[in-house]
């Protein structure tokens, strides 16, 4: 065991490594498009948890990132400082998902995909008619970077370049895996593959399926409020338009596409949908025809996703392959 | 609010709601064979309108003849559609034909934008500035046709699934493909045969409402929602729960943006949902 656990160090260095020298290596352009991407490999992870391991196709997932978003700057807005404000935004968010989370989770397959969805429709709807508290589709401006920290002598650190903020999203992007990860790993991991896997019998065996599913859906919204809350200080500036069912629809095929049934597959997706319409340069509509087709090509020739495929060559897949959720 | 008003909000409705019928018509047939949740279904609707568009102002024919070359191009096109696209994912995971109809999705709108631009349209029709008077309620004589049409294609498509050799096969297929296919019910005809007549339905869906709501690539988007949340409403796969979901829903949605507030009017649709499926969570027409 403790030698595996030294393996895993090193493959960790060898991946970390790189990373924390790459935001020197990059572009000022580059390096939002990162940070970006970092913050939707923390929804498409969390989302992934949904999707991969318990087997709901969940359409609201932007909805409960903008509800994050919303809290976080309207706390800072009320003189919260940002660090009490974030843990505040995951809170509510993940209340709100155990709220959706209780009707929606009676229904099953596409049923709960559609409810999901209108849930996802009328909290964008919230965001965008609830002028007096988010000023409607204008968006809320002004918002302020993460207070700098002090690093004890020395100096302090400021969250208002791209460079410390790519860190800080990293850290919490490493944080939402090792959560996750142990949380599949535990019993109520093995719970959830159970339900996704044969819902019927594993009710047979005694397993909540009800309490495990929303268990799954509710950790799911935490960080998603998480990644909302990180999103608002980074961009100072959000809307609506950012949280409806389009970027629902764009996490989820982060997921798919990835790989849903692997933790490392969400991030890959995410990756691959955000960073492929810049190389179409100027043209962002042709961008979006070629985003079209590809989903259309992977999905016939990677039904498992990318991560899945890779998997599936590598012939270490832990969990099912016949993929059928 | 006066008896008029409150007649003059259920025939609005009563159009809207031909559209979501027809629309959510063709996406809960190809769900019941296929079990695919079409979003592409939408694009068929934009493009059917596009074909009726330019065939009227290009070519100069007549709305109707128009809208028949239209829907003809469209069975077509859904049929090509099904070979190449949703085929191949036949048998793979539930999602996966979601994700493939989702990027066709996108790539027909843009295709649309690259070769139309943004603009919307209107597709003149000779229907659309007359208006008449019944009963205190005036409506232009397009709205009367939207409606009647789409009674007369949907009474239709209902003989045809509950009448003809093909309409029982596709029946069988719904219920059960594996004994379908061992009676020898050729699935991948059907399937065929199921996105062309659908496809036909939501072109001529966009025909219908191009004169009034005009026509632009993104104009599928809000209707597919619908249908959706229409099908799902009936319950999935119900033919009958199609029809009167999109009735019903269209009514309650002029309703509710006449006596409560516009601002939410596209709400309601979702609003209704949750509540049905909290009580009933397989939809009004759908099996246990």
């Amino acid at each position: 065991m403790k030698k595996m656990a030294g393996k895993h160090w090193v493959i960790a260095g060898a991946v970390l490594g790189p990373l924390i020298v790459l935001p020197f290596a990059l572009s000022k352009a580059q390096l939002h498009l990162t940070v970006i991407i970092e913050i939707h490999a923390i929804l498409a992870v969390s989302l992934g948890l949904v999707v991969g391991f318990v087997g709901q196709l969940s359409l609201c997932h932007a909805g409960l990132y903008g509800i994050g978003a919303y809290t976080s700057a309207l706390l800072t807005f009320a003189h919260w400082p940002f660090w009490l404000a974030l843990p505040t935004a995951g809170a509510v968010s993940g209340i709100i998902g155990l709220l959706i989370g209780l009707p929606s989770l009676k229904t099953r397959g596409i049923y709960f995909s559609i409810t999901t969805l209108s849930f996802g429709v009328l909290m964008a709807m919230v965001l965008n008619n609830w002028i007096s508290l988010t000023e409607g589709p204008d968006g809320l401006s002004g918002i302020v970077s993460p207070e700098a920290i002090s690093l004890f002598g020395w100096g302090t650190l400021s969250f208002k370049n791209p460079t410390s903020y790519y860190f800080l999203v990293g850290l919490f992007l490493l944080f939402t895996i090792w959560i996750i990860r142990r949380l599949l790993r535990s019993r109520v991991g093995r719970a959830f593959i159970s339900v996704r896997d044969n819902e019927t019998l594993a009710g047979s065996l005694g397993i909540d399926s009800m309490r495990y599913k929303l268990t799954a859906f509710t950790v799911a919204a935490v960080f998603a409020g998480f990644a909302g809350s990180l999103y608002a200080h980074y961009l100072r500036y959000i809307c609506p338009k950012d949280f409806g069912f389009a970027e629902s629809f764009d996490l989820l095929v982060m997921v798919v596409v990835g790989g849903a049934q692997t933790i490392l597959g969400p991030i890959i997706g995410a990756m691959f949908i955000l960073a492929l319409p810049k190389f179409f340069g100027y043209e962002p509509v042709y961008g979006r025809v070629a985003f079209g087709i590809i989903l259309i090509v992977v999905m016939i020739f990677m039904p498992q996703g990318i991560m899945g495929k890779f998997q599936k060559l590598l012939e270490s897949s832990p969990g099912r392959t016949d993929g059928h959720p | 609010m006066e008896a008029s008003i409150f007649l003059q909000q259920v025939i609005n409705g009563l159009v809207i709601g031909s559209m979501y019928a027809m629309v959510a018509l063709g996406l809960t047939l190809i769900f019941g064979i296929l079990h695919i949740g079409n979003f592409a279904h939408g694009q068929l609707y934009m493009l059917g309108a596009f074909a009726t568009y330019w065939l009227v102002t290009l070519w100069g024919l007549d709305i109707w003849s128009s809208m028949l070359v239209a829907m003809g191009s469209m069975a077509l096109l859904g049929m090509v559609l099904e070979r190449i696209v949703f085929r191949p994912v036949h048998s793979a995971p539930h999602i996966n034909g979601l994700i493939v109809a989702l990027g066709l999705f996108i790539a027909l709108e843009n295709i649309a934008f690259i070769l139309w631009g943004g603009d919307e349209r209107m597709l003149p029709s000779p229907y659309a500035t007359r208006t008449i008077t019944l009963l205190s309620v005036s409506l232009t004589l397009q709205r009367l046709l939207v409606f009647f049409v789409s009674i007369l294609l949907i009474f239709l498509l209902y003989l045809f699934i509950q009448r003809t050799k093909m309409g029982k096969a596709i029946r069988a297929v719904a219920q059960d493909p594996e004994v379908a296919r061992l009676m020898g019910i050729p699935i991948h005809r059907i399937s065929a045969a199921v996105f062309a007549v659908s496809s036909a339905l939501a072109g001529a869906a966009g025909a219908l409402v191009g004169p009034i709501f005009s026509v632009y690539p993104a104009m599928g988007l809000v209707p597919i929602l619908k249908a959706f949340v229409v099908i799902v409403l009936g319950g999935m796969g119900s033919i009958p729960g199609a029809i009167f979901g999109g009735f019903i829903l269209g009514i309650a949605e002029s309703l509710g943006a006449g006596y409560f507030s516009s601002e939410y009017k596209d709400g309601f649709a979702f609003a209704a949902l949750i509540l049905v499926l909290m009580i009933k969570p397989t939809g009004l027409f759908g099996k246990e």
